[in-house]
């Protein structure tokens, strides 16, 4: 957890973040009202209308990626780990590159879906379904927090602004500009924010080299901290294999990138999310080697996470400072947009229509799904606002739950003899015993035990089950629903 | 230990195609409203 007077040690006032929170804020909900006047069914609503041209999905799929973790632990990472630290973080692009060829399945699949619950219920059946929403909805209200709460934080940390004002703030303007414009909204403010994040980043790339030089920063870390740029480094290493393996398991399963699959024009989903893995693979290394520029800087860095704002700061000034801010504030708010649409549409398709108000229309679901976000805004900022745990914490404890689901996601998609019973224990003596090896071992090894456990598992029981499923199934299914929805 | 070549090689390489993602991304967009397949 950062102490709560690390913001006193920036050169950027509480008063001048409020100011750029606020003026942001306005610019992100008139947009998002601007954009919510065309939405009149809830395809345009959840989906924004099925028909996302390839530019807008690259921007969205990249910009969801990039989350506050991306520009402040990167740098963090460097500084603890060292080129692997960067390299590793940058491996996150894996999950988007792998998911390509899923997302043009799953279009393919399920034309007229809404949600990855959509999918498990008519491949698997009801039981795996509901095992399914529980790792699903888990992991999304673990990010939900983790996200609310990095804002706070990080609003704290970069400019001493108390954490529940920054936080309530954060959470204000994504829950309003979400409600009012749906994904559309999200997509289109995804398109800006990626640019600002990228912008941003490469100033304070560029700044470094400048000021600093890539030969005296090589010179003073291997002076002061020669590990750091070792090739052997075993965490780091570990690091980096538990990294790929969470991020696969975090975009194979979550709702938040199944959504955008189907929001995407027929034929863009593949291309989309392989452009994006290849943008998002360079960040983390321009985002993360910053920080090996603190040791020629002379920076007493007193908490890791924020090595990243105090070099841009001492290189940049005020300057640095307002450019680390926004580009934070952009990746929180292109994150928790994209995760509060999602789980929206995850809880209005899946909950709401499929356990609370079964064969409710598309105009019910409209407007029920417009009371949701509001209420997961609402729930996530109390939750938000104790300060419970710290945002690593969090999301690592999540990694047991989603690794667990890749197997069923990706078998079940492409092959026929994997059964709902199977899918349903691998998820569950997947989760199980990763959370075991997370308390028992370390949370470096839950996702890759979840994910071992969960692949035999799979396999052994579909095995022995014998069955062939029929993929006509899904589509007819796909046509009933749209019928009767209609 | 990685060299200073291979570091520099990594940070520019990385820096060079991070600077080329916004102008990508307004072409595309570009390209995506003259065709009328923006949404």
């Amino acid at each position: 957890m950062l102490p709560d007077t690390l913001g006193q040690l920036s050169p950027l006032s509480p008063t001048l973040a409020f100011i750029i929170l606020l003026i942001f804020g306005v610019v992100w909900i008139a947009f998002g009202y601007f954009l919510g006047r065309k939405n009149e069914t809830l395809d345009d609503y959840m989906l924004a209308g099925r028909n996302v041209g390839l530019a807008f999905a690259t921007a969205t799929a990249m910009a969801t990626w990039v989350t506050s973790n991306t520009t402040m632990t990167a740098p963090q990472l460097t500084y603890q780990l060292g080129v692997w630290g960067m390299v590793g973080y940058s491996l996150g692009a894996v999950g988007l590159l792998l998911f390509a060829p899923l997302a043009s399945r799953i279009k393919t699949v399920l034309p007229h879906g809404f949600t990855s619950g959509d999918f498990i219920r008519e491949r698997y059946g009801k039981f795996a379904w509901r095992v399914f929403l529980l790792i699903s909805l888990f992991y999304a209200f673990g990010w939900l927090i983790s996200l609310g709460m990095a804002g706070g934080i990080l609003v704290n940390a970069l400019s001493g602004l108390r954490y529940e004002i920054g936080m309530s703030v954060i959470m204000l303007v994504c829950v309003s500009y979400t409600l009012l414009g749906g994904l559309r909204a999200v997509i289109a403010t995804d398109f800006i924010q990626v640019i600002i994040i990228v912008v941003g980043v490469c100033i304070v790339a560029f700044l470094v080299i400048d000021n600093v030089g890539i030969e005296r920063l090589y010179a003073d870390v291997e002076l002061e901290n020669p590990m750091l740029l070792s090739m052997l480094f075993p965490a780091a290493v570990m690091f980096l294999f538990n990294n790929l393996l969470f991020g696969v398991g975090e975009i194979f399963h979550s709702n938040v990138w199944w959504s955008r699959a189907f929001a995407f024009r027929q034929n863009t989903g593949a291309r989309a999310y392989f452009i994006a893995g290849l943008f998002w693979l360079p960040i983390p290394i321009v985002a993360g080697f910053i920080a090996l520029a603190a040791p020629s800087l002379g920076l007493n860095v007193p908490a890791a996470d924020m090595v990243g704002p105090l070099v841009a700061g001492n290189i940049l000034g005020t300057a640095g400072a307002v450019i680390v801010f926004i580009v934070v504030f952009s990746a929180l708010a292109s994150s928790l947009d994209s995760l509060l649409a999602a789980t929206g549409d995850l809880i209005t398709q899946d909950i709401y229509r499929g356990h609370v108000k079964p064969g409710a229309s598309d105009a019910q679901c409209f407007k029920a799904g417009r009371y949701i976000i509001l209420g997961l805004g609402l729930m996530t900022w109390l939750l938000c606002l104790p300060r419970i745990s710290t945002l690593a914490s969090l999301l690592y404890f999540t990694g047991a739950f989603v690794a667990s689901a890749i197997w069923p996601i990706v078998f079940g998609l492409y092959y026929r003899w994997v059964t709902g019973l199977a899918a349903s224990l691998a998820m569950i003596l997947g989760a199980g015993l990763g959370l075991l090896a997370y308390f028992q071992i370390g949370f470096y090894v839950a996702a890759l035990v979840s994910a071992a456990v969960s692949l035999v598992t799979i396999v052994g029981v579909s095995l022995l089950q014998k069955k062939q499923f029929d993929f006509s199934r899904l589509s007819r299914a796909d046509e009933t629903s749209e019928v009767a929805q209609t | 230990m990685i060299s200073l070549m291979a570091l520099s090689t990594l940070v520019y390489a990385a820096l060079g195609v991070t600077v080329l993602i916004p102008i990508i991304l307004l072409a595309m967009v570009i390209s995506d409203y003259r065709k009328g397949e923006l949404w």
